[in-house]
C-alpha cells in the first residue's frame, strides 16, 4: 500500500514537478517588496529553463548573427503572497548589463516579462496568446524610469498620444493580435509593481500585484502562467526572446486537485522516439527546420529547434491535430509574403497553412510528439541558410 | 473609402540647398525631447554618404519576390554625435574648438564636389524625406501593427501608444527615414504634416521652399502637376526605386550642367558633367529617358507644357 502511495507520488511529481510552483504564503504585506526582501527568505527557489524563442530569422541583420548559437539557461522562481497580494521574485544569470540609457540610440536592453493565462478554462498554449485564449503580460526593461518622458500626448500637442485615434481613420494593413494585453512597467498602477536589480551577475527581478484585478484573476487553486527574458548584449526584443515553458502555480497548498486537463497539458508523451523521429523526417520537415535538418527553406514555418522546451504536450497535440486553434498571429505575414502561415478567411476565422494530421494514427502521433519533446538541446547555426 | 496616395516631386534643380526644409521641419516636429538628431527632412549634398552615413547601403526594403530584406538599423557614429563648442573659452582668447570629437553628422558634406578634377566637378542636393511608400517595409517590419498607412491619402504614421521601441522597423527601411527616440523609447518619422495637409494646407517643408521646388498633389488626380510628372511625362522618378517599397516622393533629376573643361583646361563643346552612373544609382535607368525630354521640351520653348510645370506657371 505505501509502496503504492509512494508511486503515484513519484508519478506526480514526475510529470509536474518542473512545471509546478507552490506559492508560499507569508504573513504581512508583500505588495511593493523589493527584490532583497527579507520576506523572500521564506521561500526557496525553484528552478526552471529558459529555451531560446526565435522561430524565423529577423529582419535585422545584427540579430540574426548574434542569436545563432543560442543556449539553454536557467532561471530561478521564488512566490509569495500575504492571501490580498502575490509577489514573484525572478533571478537569472546574465553576464552583461545592459541598462537602458536614454542618450543612446544603439544599445538595446535587458528585460523580463511575465505573462499570465487569463481564463481558467483553456490553456494558452501559445505564448503570446491567441484568440479565445487570453494572455495578460507585463514587461519590464532596465532603465531609469524617471529619465523617461512618459506623457506623450503632452509632448505632441492634439496630434499625437491618445488623440492620435481619432486621426486613424480607415488604416489599411490591419493586423489584431487577438487575446493579448501587454501591461508596461511604465503604466502600472499603485496596486502593482515590478523591479530590477542587478548583482554579482544576476539579475534579480520581481513583480507584485494584488491577487485579483481587473485584467486578471489570480486567486483560484492553480493558474499558469511564463517568464520571458531579453538580453541587451544580444539585441533581442520584442519577439526574440527566452522563455520558460508554461508552467503552473499553485496557490493553496492544502488542496491537491490537479485537474485532468492540466494533467494532460502538461504530461510528457509515452511513444517510441526513434519512430517519432522518421515520423517528423518525413512529415514535418518539409516545412519546418529543426537541429540538423535544414530543407526547408528559411521563412516557411517556425524553427522547432527548442519545441520540445518551450511547448507543452497539450500544445504539440492541438498543433498537429488542429493547427488552426494554435496560430501565432505575432508572425508577420506582409514580412513573408510568399511564405503565409495562415490566412484569415471571409468570415473573419484564421486558418493555419499547415495541414492537421488528424488522419494518423494515436500512436504515430504519440511517437511524434515524444520526439519533438526532445527537441530542446543546444542548436548551432539557428537560421543559417 | 476610394483609397488615395498624396505624393511629392521635387525639382533638384530647383533645389539651391538652402535647409530652409529642413529646418521649416525641424522646427515644427523636432526640435526636442529625443529628436535632437533627428532630421525628418534634411538635404543632402550627393554624390555623397548623405544623413545617416551610407543610409543607401544599410540593407532593408523588399526583394524581387516580395520578400523583407535584412538589413541594419544606423548607428549613432552614422548619424554624428552632435557636439558644442568651447563659448566660455574664447573670452580668455582662446583657440574656438568643439568641445568633443567631431567626426560626422547632418549635411556633413556640404557642396562637397565630384568629378575627375577640379573643373570638372560637379555636385547636387537631394531634399529626403520619408517616402509614405505604397509598400512601406516599415510597416511589414513592426511587430506591434504600431505603424499604419492611411486609406484615404497613403500616409504611414507610427501609432506611438503600440510602439514598444523594438526598432526592427529602423533596419527594415532602406531610406533611414525612421528614427528612434531614446528618451520615450519610440520610433518616430515623417508624418507628412498630416494635420496641415488635413485642413488643406502643404506640409512645412513645401510651403516654406524658397526655390518652389516641391509640389504636392495626389497620384490619381490626372489633372495635377504631380500627375504629370509622375504617370504622364515620367520625369519625376522615384528615388531607389529598387528597394521595391513604391516610394511616393519623386525627383525631377538634374538635367544641364555647365560644359566641362578639357587637359588643357579649354571649355570642351562635347563633355558631360552630369554623373550619369551615378543618377542611374540613384533614380533608376529611367533617369536617361527623363533628362532626354526635358531637354527636348526646353527646345520647345513656350509651347512646352512640361516646361510650364517645372517652371511654376501652373502652380
Amino acid at each position: 500500500m505505501i509502496k503504492f502511495f509512494l508511486f503515484i507520488l513519484f508519478f506526480v511529481l514526475g510529470c509536474y514537478g518542473k512545471e509546478l510552483v507552490e506559492v508560499v504564503k507569508v504573513p504581512g504585506n508583500v505588495l511593493g517588496i523589493s527584490p532583497f526582501s527579507k520576506a523572500w527568505m521564506s521561500a526557496d527557489f525553484v528552478k526552471l529553463k529558459l529555451y531560446p524563442y526565435f522561430l524565423v530569422p529577423s529582419n535585422d541583420k545584427e540579430v540574426n548573427s548574434l542569436n545563432r548559437d543560442l543556449k539553454i539557461k536557467e532561471i530561478s522562481v521564488k512566490i509569495l503572497s500575504d492571501g490580498i497580494h502575490i509577489a514573484f521574485l525572478f533571478k537569472w544569470e546574465d553576464t552583461t548589463i545592459d541598462f537602458y540609457n536614454t542618450d543612446d540610440i544603439d544599445k538595446f536592453y535587458d528585460g523580463f516579462s511575465v505573462s499570465f493565462a487569463k481564463e481558467d478554462s483553456s490553456h494558452p498554449y501559445v505564448h503570446e496568446g491567441s484568440e479565445n485564449r487570453g494572455v495578460v503580460t507585463y514587461v519590464k526593461k532596465a532603465k531609469i524610469k524617471s529619465m523617461f518622458l512618459t506623457d506623450i500626448g503632452q509632448e505632441y500637442g492634439d496630434f499625437f498620444g491618445k488623440n492620435l485615434e481619432t486621426w486613424k481613420e480607415n488604416i489599411f494593413f490591419k493586423q489584431l493580435l487577438p487575446g493579448r494585453k501587454i501591461i508596461l512597467e511604465d503604466i502600472l498602477v499603485h496596486s502593482q509593481s515590478m523591479d530590477m536589480v542587478y548583482k554579482n551577475g544576476y539579475w534579480f527581478a520581481s513583480l507584485t500585484k494584488n491577487l485579483d484585478d481587473s485584467d486578471l484573476i489570480l486567486n483560484r487553486n492553480i493558474f499558469a502562467m511564463y517568464i520571458g527574458v531579453w538580453n541587451g548584449s544580444k539585441f533581442q526584443r520584442g519577439s526574440i526572446k527566452s522563455i520558460t515553458p508554461w508552467f503552473l502555480v499553485k496557490l493553496n497548498r492544502k488542496e491537491d486537485d490537479l485537474q485532468d486537463s492540466y494533467k494532460n497539458e502538461f504530461k510528457n508523451a509515452n511513444g517510441d522516439i526513434s519512430k517519432g523521429k522518421k515520423l517528423t523526417d518525413e512529415n514535418c520537415a518539409m516545412c519546418h527546420r529543426y537541429r540538423d535538418k535544414n530543407e526547408a527553406p528559411l521563412f516557411m514555418a517556425p524553427n522547432l529547434s527548442f519545441i520540445g522546451g518551450y511547448a507543452s504536450y497539450g500544445y504539440i497535440l492541438e498543433s498537429l491535430l488542429k493547427p488552426s486553434k494554435v496560430i501565432k498571429r505575432r508572425y508577420l505575414r506582409r514580412t513573408h509574403p510568399n511564405f503565409l502561415w495562415y490566412e484569415i478567411s471571409k468570415s473573419g476565422e484564421t486558418v493555419s497553412t499547415m495541414p492537421s494530421f488528424d488522419w494518423m494514427s494515436d500512436k504515430d502521433i504519440e511517437d511524434i510528439i515524444s520526439y519533438l519533446q526532445t527537441l530542446k538541446g543546444i542548436s548551432k547555426n539557428l537560421h543559417s541558410p | 473609402m476610394k483609397r488615395r496616395q498624396l505624393a511629392m516631386v521635387i525639382d533638384l534643380n530647383r533645389c539651391i540647398g538652402c535647409q530652409t526644409c529642413t529646418v521649416a521641419c525641424k522646427s515644427m516636429w523636432t526640435d526636442r525631447a529625443g529628436r535632437e538628431y533627428m532630421y525628418w527632412n534634411n538635404v543632402e549634398t550627393h554624390p555623397g554618404n548623405g544623413y545617416p552615413k551610407k543610409w543607401y547601403e544599410h540593407g532593408g526594403g523588399f526583394d524581387s519576390s516580395g520578400e523583407l530584406k535584412e538589413g541594419i538599423s544606423p548607428k549613432s557614429k552614422d548619424y554624428g554625435i552632435p557636439w558644442d563648442y568651447n563659448y566660455n573659452e574664447i573670452k580668455e582668447s582662446k583657440e574656438f574648438k568643439p568641445l568633443s570629437k567631431v567626426e560626422y553628422g547632418v549635411n556633413w558634406e556640404e557642396d562637397v564636389s565630384y568629378g575627375d578634377n577640379e573643373l570638372n566637378s560637379y555636385f547636387f542636393y537631394i531634399p529626403r524625406l520619408c517616402n509614405h511608400c505604397t509598400n512601406p517595409a516599415c510597416v511589414s517590419a513592426c511587430e506591434n501593427d504600431a505603424i499604419f498607412k492611411r486609406e484615404k491619402d497613403g500616409i504611414v504614421l507610427v501609432d506611438l501608444d503600440k510602439c514598444d521601441g523594438s526598432r526592427f522597423c529602423l533596419s527594415a527601411c532602406p531610406y533611414s527615414k525612421i528614427y528612434f527616440n531614446p528618451k520615450l523609447s519610440k520610433s518616430e518619422k515623417c508624418n507628412f504634416c498630416y494635420p496641415l495637409i488635413e485642413r488643406g494646407l502643404s506640409p512645412a517643408c513645401v510651403e516654406q521652399c524658397v526655390g518652389n521646388a516641391r509640389f504636392i498633389g495626389y497620384l490619381d488626380d490626372d489633372s495635377g502637376n504631380v500627375y504629370k510628372l509622375v504617370k504622364e511625362y515620367k520625369v519625376a522618378l522615384p528615388l531607389k526605386a529598387d528597394f521595391n517599397t513604391s516610394p511616393n516622393i519623386y525627383y525631377i533629376p538634374p538635367y544641364k550642367a555647365p560644359l566641362g573643361f578639357d587637359k588643357n583646361g579649354d571649355i570642351s563643346e562635347n563633355s558631360q558633367r552630369l554623373p550619369m552612373d551615378y543618377l542611374e544609382f540613384m533614380f533608376g535607368e529611367n533617369v536617361y529617358d527623363a533628362i532626354d525630354l526635358i531637354n527636348q521640351e526646353i527646345e520647345k520653348k513656350n509651347s512646352s507644357e512640361l516646361i510650364a510645370i517645372l517652371s511654376g506657371e501652373y502652380s
